[in-house]
């Protein structure tokens, strides 16, 4: 903290010294080439496993359950859905992981992300009134994210819906020529790649591993960047349209996740302001839901580095899978809500119950889903 | 859309507005407290020229919004700028209770029937003002600016007006003033003692620009040690 206080002069608060906004954007476009250098050499790598990797991730996620909960724990790990995303879209686009599969992961990936505001809001646990309206704030994304793959998988396994609309809108997209500058992308990427992975002497193992590093480095700084660029100056949104209407709050949370590229910080950055009781659950719902649809242009991103059609297709599943639940839980919104009340009420009776909750349904369950199942 | 959308982009940040909407409201507080004094001190009129009620009710409807820009600024863009947004958080508070006490004089300018002649206390009560009068512009400076020798002259000057203030409600209560009439006495006690704590808000205030946050309120350090080494 600085020794001596002082109330910021006009400006001065947000052109703060070291903002330099040039260095940011270049770095921007570094590490969105370092993101596409890594898809590209996840594919390369897994490909240099053959087809034995490909049989063995077929069997561990045939059970639509086990790729579900595998795409909920890999998440809560990495703490990012698009990483996860990107990875499973690396995945499919090298043949190594089935579509069918991929589809389950890429909802477990959505409920996996939403732990990370729900972390946020145990900030405030030791004021009761501010905790419960913070914590109400926060689950609401994981209810929504909860109650649409409750309604979604099912519909999935039995009758292929997510899958079969990812593939009529990716046939559409590549109708249109989509996937024509996969190409260029390529260009770019391909030569670097190759080289990469002669000097790791073609080992798969030594590929697929500088992938996840490259790609884990990529995406946290290209988040970190395009928020300290972006984030002070969107706060006059957050100002002026989130406590409006529902669907500007729903396009503007859509607007910052693209900006920021991650809904984890789209999500945290409402909390206090719950807590604080400066916003209300039904305000920030829309914006919830919105920040779900932005964080889907990682994987699309992720999709054109491959050119592959069904890694386009897989990232169009995880925007239809989030876009059908919208349309079945903006109208039946007094679920996830009326859910995220009751849990944050039963919080007043005991502080163990959020710890609890976070352990059981991000934790303890996939990880029995998964031990079951293989 | 687009050029509101940019406009929006572009805009100055949550933590410059509010600032600025401090400032608005010391200038509020400033035109109330002429107001006030003049309808009480100049004139036999029980009205000041602005409303003062309505002027109020806009300075708390700004301190909320001050809150609300702070924590939304400090929320979405991080915890860099958590300093300046507490010492806006803190000093907020004195300007809205200034507005209050130039209500008060106001509410006492209503009651008091003629304009009030302190008598033989007029020299003392003309001092204070004299000082109150100053240091709002010095303090709506020092903001500005962040002046720091001028926000030390504020600071310097808080114990002579409070001393001032305090004598003359003494001299009230010992019944020293019994050559004025009760009701002059009351209004006059009253006005002196909210004179005394306008000046020890804008003190605050202009602390805020020398001290560091936990020592918002409080003497300058030097002054302190410098009076510690004395006594």
């Amino acid at each position: 903290m600085a020794e001596n206080s002082s109330i910021p002069l006009p400006s001065e608060a947000r052109y703060g010294p070291g903002n330099n906004v040039l260095l940011k954007v270049l770095a921007i476009v570094l590490f969105v080439y370092g993101f596409i250098l890594s898809i590209t050499l996840l594919g390369i790598g897994f490909k240099l496993f053959g087809t034995g990797l490909t049989s063995a991730l077929f069997k561990a996620t045939a059970n639509p359950l086990v790729a579900l909960a595998i795409g909920i724990l890999g998440t809560v790990l990495v703490q990012s859905s698009s990483t996860t995303t990107s990875l499973i879209v690396g995945m499919v686009g090298a043949g190594t992981l089935p579509f069918g599969s991929a589809v389950p992961m890429v909802m477990g990936a959505n409920v996996g992300t939403s732990i990370t505001n729900t972390l946020v809001s145990l900030a405030h646990i030791s004021r009761s009134d501010e905790f419960k309206r913070a914590f109400a704030g926060s689950t609401v994304h994981d209810f929504f994210n909860i109650c649409s793959v409750i309604v979604l998988l099912p519909l999935q396994v039995k009758f292929n819906i997510v899958g079969a609309s990812s593939h009529l809108v990716e046939a559409v997209f590549e109708g249109f020529g989509g996937l024509k500058f996969s190409s260029p992308l390529k260009l770019i990427t391909k030569p670097v790649a190759e080289a990469i992975a002669g000097g790791l002497g073609d080992n798969g193992y030594l590929v697929v591993v500088a992938a996840i590093v490259l790609l884990l480095l990529s995406l946290r700084y290209l988040v970190k960047t395009m928020k300290s660029l972006v984030l002070s100056r969107i706060e006059q949104f957050f100002q002026r349209y989130v406590f409006r209407t529902p669907a500007l709050g729903f396009i503007l949370g859509i607007f910052v996740t693209v900006l920021v590229q991650s809904s984890s910080i789209t999500t945290s950055v409402v909390v206090p302001l719950l807590g604080a009781g400066v916003l209300t659950l039904q305000q920030i719902y829309p914006y919830t839901l919105g920040a779900n649809i932005g964080t889907t242009i990682t994987a699309f991103l992720a999709s054109f580095a491959t050119g592959s059609v069904e890694a386009v297709a897989i990232a169009f599943a995880h925007l239809i899978f989030n876009c059908y639940g919208i349309i079945i839980f903006w109208p039946l919104k007094v679920i996830p809500i009326t859910l995220a009340k009751r849990l944050s009420e039963l919080t007043l009776k005991s502080k163990l119950i959020p710890a609890a909750y976070i352990l059981v349904v991000f934790v303890i369950i996939p990880g029995a889903i998964i031990w079951l199942g293989t | 859309m687009f050029s509101k959308l940019k406009q929006l982009f572009l805009s100055e940040s949550l933590l410059d507005e509010a600032f600025k909407t401090t400032l608005v409201m010391l200038e509020f507080d400033h035109q109330m407290y002429q107001a006030s004094r003049t309808s009480l001190r100049e004139t036999d009129a029980a009205r000041p020229d602005i409303d003062v009620k309505e002027t109020d009710v806009k300075v708390n409807k700004y301190e909320r919004e001050v809150r609300r820009k702070v924590l939304t600024h400090l929320s979405v863009s991080g915890i860099q700028h958590l300093v300046p947004g507490l010492v806006l958080v803190s000093i907020v508070i004195d300007v809205e209770r200034i507005g209050d006490y130039t209500k008060n004089i106001s509410d006492l300018a209503g009651h008091h029937e003629s304009k009030l002649s302190a008598g033989d206390y007029e020299g003392k009560l003309q001092e204070i003002e004299q000082y109150v009068g100053t240091h709002f512009k010095k303090t709506i400076a020092v903001l500005k600016t962040q002046d720091k020798d001028t926000a030390r002259e504020v600071m310097s000057v808080e114990e002579v007006v409070g001393k001032s203030s305090d004598w003359i409600v003494n001299e009230m209560i010992t019944n020293h003033g019994s050559a004025m009439a009760s009701g002059d006495a009351v209004s006059l006690a009253l006005y002196a003692r909210y004179l005394k704590r306008i000046n020890a808000h804008l003190t605050n205030i202009a602390s805020a620009v020398v001290n560091p946050f936990p020592r918002i309120g409080f003497r300058d350090k030097k002054s302190e040690d410098a009076k510690n080494q004395q006594t």
